[in-house]
């Protein structure tokens, strides 16, 4: 589904990732962990177009396409979905207008029926039911005055209402409580499909207790010093980065 | 342009003739501002005079409910002349203009506790030549009105004055919608309050080659409270001045005042909002904020607050920013699949809505947030 080879790429002239090799398939979930600063974000930016960066080498391939070349609306709807890390505010778009708003525009681009406002309602209160979120929030202005926990959630939320065939969750645990670190996960397992992937981007071990991975990664420096099972994060857990760090140099 | 010329042709109601004459030998005087007036500084109107301006008259409907009394200026001269004496303002020039050749406009009159059921409706259309409506508006106590005033121009020179009396404990909402493309217009507002009154002003600019909207509240009550909501949308070379002024004249007041702009193009805009609170106005609760979203590098904003405050105890709030769409929030639309031009839209316009939905009738409000929605796309092309 997602191939990633040698990438190199940065921000303002400055390298941060060194050279990425990665390969994700159809009903896998791998993880991406490393210390702050090692790029995790950046290449979670990167899948989902953000422009600011600039890719120097290497390929991004998606379903056989080029994913570079596409812009952030067309990775969308070719099925790629980011869980931001920080949830953008924006005040004075409902919840519910913009999610409509952007599942039709997928919807068109794969040439289905859009949705018309009841079909929408019916659609979205059964996926609301998955994440425990009130209705109230659909006409709320988007993550405005939302607390950290509602934003991950409404992330999620949006995840579920899209259902992208890739799906990248950027730091989607970091602010959350245990209750609602709970709620997200199951949220996310319950879209866990054989024909979609995910990649958690993750600095703790503690959402793959609940989330499991097929495979995990670290990332240290801009590259993968290693790969493994589930067993790796429990380790890094243990023994801390510089552990593995000092392993693998 | 025969200033002279044009004012010694003025028509109308014979019991107007001594104000009239009065205004014409003001302006006369004084001529157009000049920009090195600071309240005309950033908006120069002296093209004017290289202009033949014909006096024409504008087609005023009036669609009124129950309870609302509205007549002609002509036909109700009589009950309108002390009042146009009383609160003649005798230094803006454009004012000054309207005054000189008053004959067109309406007499509108809410009874004390009257309940009127729905809106009264006004639309003033203008075409090319000079227009110069007034409308003068009474409202009494313990009553209420909502007014809609609609401008509809395809060109020509429109200098409207409307006043409004507000008694005590009556609460008003005025719309002042202005769907202009290639026009002057230069309209004045003035409204008196007394104690506990609400008077909500929406004043909404959707263009115009030129406008400038002058807006004076005096709160003359206790308890009386101002509210002044404002959007202008300019794009091309168009202009849009708003100065607006709040004299604070007695104690225990309200004024929130929130301007919105959006330019594009190569326009212009200037927002000057000026609060007054006199020595004996204590407990003034003032706040005024004015943003501005350019989507272009050509367009330019001239924002200016002026607090002048002779009393001690009060709370004033201001506040003024100018900024471009919100990249992050771009992104984050993009990225959810909405194409650029649709998450620019989406963007632009809610940023307009938050004027917009102040506006309580629904259907008006709803009307006026597609009169947004079709004037961006246009707007937005231009800034691509």
């Amino acid at each position: 589904m997602l191939e990633i080879r040698n990438l190199k790429a940065g921000i303002d002239g400055k390298t941060i990732l060194k050279g990425i090799d990665l390969t994700v398939n159809a009903g896998e979930v791998h993880a991406i962990m490393g210390p702050n600063g090692s790029g995790k974000s950046t290449l979670a930016q990167i899948i989902a177009g953000r422009e600011q960066f600039e890719v120097s080498s290497g390929s991004v391939k998606y379903d056989e396409k080029d994913l570079l070349e596409l812009a952030p609306e067309e990775r969308a709807c070719a099925g790629i979905f980011m869980a931001f890390q920080y949830p953008v505010e924006i005040p004075g778009v409902s919840n519910s207008y913009f999610l409509r708003s952007a599942l039709n525009s997928q919807r068109r681009a794969r040439g289905e029926q859009e949705l018309d406002a009841f079909e929408f309602l019916t659609f979205i209160q059964e996926r609301m039911a998955l994440l425990n979120l009130h209705e109230e929030l659909l006409n709320r202005p988007v993550n405005e005055g939302f607390s950290g926990g509602e934003k991950k959630r409404n992330e999620i939320f949006q995840m579920a209402v899209l259902e992208p065939q890739l799906a990248v969750l950027d730091e989607t645990d970091s602010g959350l409580d245990i209750d609602a670190l709970r709620v997200v996960a199951s949220g996310i397992n319950s879209l866990r499909r054989e024909d979609n992937a995910t990649i958690v981007v993750t600095h703790y071990q503690r959402l793959l207790n609940y989330v499991v991975p097929d495979f995990v990664h670290v990332l240290v420096d801009g590259r993968i010093v290693r790969s493994g099972d589930q067993q790796l994060a429990l380790d890094l857990e243990e023994h801390g980065y510089d552990h593995i760090i000092a392993q693998a140099a | 342009m025969d200033w002279k010329a044009l004012l010694a042709s003025a028509d109308g109601p014979p019991e107007l003739a001594a104000l009239r004459t009065a205004a014409s030998a003001h302006f006369l005087d004084r001529g157009l501002p000049s920009t090195r007036d600071e309240r005309w500084r950033y908006t120069d109107t002296n093209f004017l005079t290289q202009q033949e301006l014909e006096l024409l008259r504008p087609v005023i409907k009036a669609d009124a409910p129950a309870g609302v009394r509205v007549r002609p200026l002509e036909e109700a001269a009589d009950a309108a002349v002390p009042l146009l004496a009383a609160e003649a303002d005798m230094t803006h020039p454009f004012r000054l203009l309207n005054t000189a050749l008053l004959r067109d406009g309406l007499l509108v009159e809410v009874e004390d506790n009257a309940k009127p059921e729905r809106e009264l409706l006004l639309t003033i259309t203008t075409t090319s030549g000079l227009a110069v409506p007034r409308l003068l508006v009474v409202v009494g106590e313990n009553t209420q009105l909502t007014l809609v005033e609609r401008y509809r121009t395809d060109g020509g020179t429109c200098l409207p004055v409307t006043q409004f009396s507000v008694g005590s404990g009556s609460r008003v909402e005025h719309l002042r919608i202005h769907h202009g493309s290639n026009d002057v217009h230069i309209g004045c507002v003035e409204v008196r309050q007394q104690r506990d009154s609400l008077v909500t002003n929406h004043l909404l600019t959707f263009g115009g080659r030129l406008v400038r909207n002058d807006l004076q509240f005096h709160l003359l009550g206790s308890g009386a409270e101002a509210r002044l909501n404002g959007l202008y949308l300019a794009d091309g070379e168009q202009h849009v001045d708003n100065h607006t002024t709040i004299e604070h004249a007695v104690p225990h007041c309200d004024s929130r005042e929130t301007y919105r702009g959006i330019l594009g193009g190569k326009a212009s805009a200037v927002f000057n909002g000026r609060v007054h609170v006199h020595p004996d106005a204590q407990r003034t609760d003032a706040q005024q904020s004015n943003q501005n979203l350019l989507l272009t590098d050509d367009a330019i904003i001239h924002t200016k607050p002026e607090l002048e405050i002779y009393a001690d105890d009060v709370k004033c709030t201001h506040g003024a920013t100018v900024g471009q769409l919100d990249r992050e929030a771009l992104f984050y639309l993009r990225s959810r699949g909405l194409a650029y031009d649709e998450a620019r839209r989406m963007l632009v316009d809610s940023f307009a809505a938050e004027i917009v939905r102040r506006i309580t009738d629904e259907s008006l409000r709803d009307e006026l947030a597609e009169t947004v929605i079709a004037r961006l796309p246009g707007m937005l092309a231009e800034a691509a």
